[in-house]
């Protein structure tokens, strides 16, 4: 990661990066590897969709139906009954979003949408601004989900730097060029702002993106601001 | 809607499990009981339906296989929603799904689609499931909360909001000046209702919760 003064003339720009062939081999693996583990949790959030949310609408069903037709059961038993039923469905379908985040084949800006309304519920003492665009993405759904695990990542490290945090702006910019992802956290002590800078969590989640993109990680200090970059290209725009 | 479709509607539902199927069959059963009800379990099979029974409402998943010996597929549902919402514009439709986000696909198409669409996700209560129903048999529209963010509003639906809750025209007159027919007012209204989070409410009246809203959000001074 890099102070973005310094660092946001030069990468990505308006070209296409030139990628050392050690480093394209080191992307590609990686990218296998993170391709392989989400079709793999695809799978599973599929057979919790197809099969286990399927059966319970049935079961859901026959007993709605069935006290229909059974005035004198006992509405207590029954009500109770459905209420597990619909924890049970609840459950289940969070454990389906957590494996394959919604929208994620769909578009980027709106799958960033739908977890931040679960953030809302997450944190409520934050408030999030979310500063997205409304059209369908390009980005592919893997790329989307290194983004979206990024981003999740990201909001993790700051609770556990600024716990004073009261608010965040989320913005982001799908360009054919560049992309970014901005994430600017106002009202940050200076005391806080070292730890978080050098926090091995931080270096970590930078790296992976970088290594996982081939983007870059930028950050701009304003007094008593910071904003944080996550950069990336195209797949198809890199070249060796 | 009128009252032959009311009392009897003909109601095709498109699930590839057995048990699904007899869930929903029953649940309609009890709102419609002399409702005409057929079922299919591939998209073929519910090509082959609509073309044979022509039903007012089309309930459908999305994650449905195109052939008996072939695996679901959400993308499957969606080709089969593209071709239906083609071949019948003004057909009725109640997407019923346990993941109905997929339907962001088909944004453009159920913007444009005349008939009702409504998505009733599989968690929902059999009550709120048939009033679903009920509002697409009705020509309404409802999709989920993440489809209608960012409050896109086209010409059209802007259109609508001026005459009629500043010029004070009705659905015929406005639908003069737009040189439109009334049918067509009557699809923007519905989707742009939608758009506004509006729907139908015991006891409130929808054009007035809709001229609210537009206010609240500056479509309308």
């Amino acid at each position: 990661m890099k102070e973005l003064n310094t660092a946001l003339n030069c990468l990505p720009g308006d070209t296409p990066v030139q990628v050392p062939a050690s480093q394209l081999e080191i992307y590609e693996t990686m990218r296998w590897w993170h391709q392989r583990q989400a079709l793999q949790l695809n799978a599973q959030a599929t057979e919790i969709r197809d099969g286990l949310l399927q059966e319970l609408f049935a079961l859901r069903r026959g007993l709605e139906v069935w006290a229909e037709g059974n005035h004198n059961a006992s509405s207590h038993h029954h009500h109770d009954w459905l209420q597990k039923i619909e924890r049970l469905h609840q459950d289940l379908e969070r454990i389906s979003n957590h494996l394959s985040p919604p929208y994620l084949e769909e578009s980027l800006p709106l799958a960033i949408q739908y977890a931040a309304e679960s953030w809302r519920t997450h944190y409520p003492q934050l408030e999030f601004v979310l500063d997205s665009p409304v059209q369908r993405s390009s980005e592919s759904p893997a790329r989307s989900r290194i983004i979206l695990t990024t981003l999740h990542e990201f909001l993790q490290i700051i609770r556990l730097n600024f716990p004073e945090v009261d608010s965040l702006r989320i913005s982001l910019s799908l360009q054919e060029i560049e992309s970014r992802l901005a994430i600017e956290i106002p009202d940050v002590s200076q005391s806080t702002l070292a730890s978080f800078l050098a926090s091995d969590h931080l270096k970590y989640l930078s790296q992976a993106f970088e290594l996982l993109t081939l983007g870059k990680c930028l950050h701009q200090q304003r007094e008593l601001e910071i904003t944080w970059y996550f950069l990336w290209q195209e797949e198809g725009l890199r070249q060796q | 809607m009128n009252q032959s479709i009311q009392a009897m509607p003909k109601i095709l539902v498109i699930d590839d499990h057995e048990s699904v199927l007899t869930g929903t069959v029953s649940g309609l059963r009890q709102q419609y009981p002399q409702a005409e009800i057929v079922t299919a379990q591939t998209a073929e099979g519910a090509q082959q339906q609509i073309e044979r029974t022509q039903p007012d409402l089309v309930m459908v998943d999305l994650s449905i296989p195109q052939a008996a010996v072939e695996s679901a597929q959400t993308n499957t549902g969606i080709e089969l929603l593209k071709t239906l919402m083609q071949q019948y514009p003004t057909l009725n439709i109640v997407v019923q799904s346990a993941y109905a986000k997929a339907l962001a696909r088909l944004k453009h198409e159920i913007n444009n689609h005349e008939g009702g669409f409504t998505v009733a996700d599989k968690s929902l209560p059999l009550k709120e499931m048939l009033a679903r129903v009920e509002w697409a048999l009705q020509g309404l529209v409802y999709t989920p909360k993440e489809m209608r963010t960012g409050l896109e509003m086209k010409h059209e639906w802007l259109e609508v909001l001026k005459l009629a809750f500043q010029e004070g025209l009705q659905d015929k007159a406005i639908a003069e000046r737009m040189q439109v027919g009334e049918r067509t007012v009557r699809h923007y209204w519905t989707q742009l209702q939608d758009a506004l989070s509006v729907y139908p409410q015991p006891g409130k009246n929808i054009r007035i919760q809709t001229e609210m809203r537009a206010r609240e959000e500056g479509l309308i001074d």
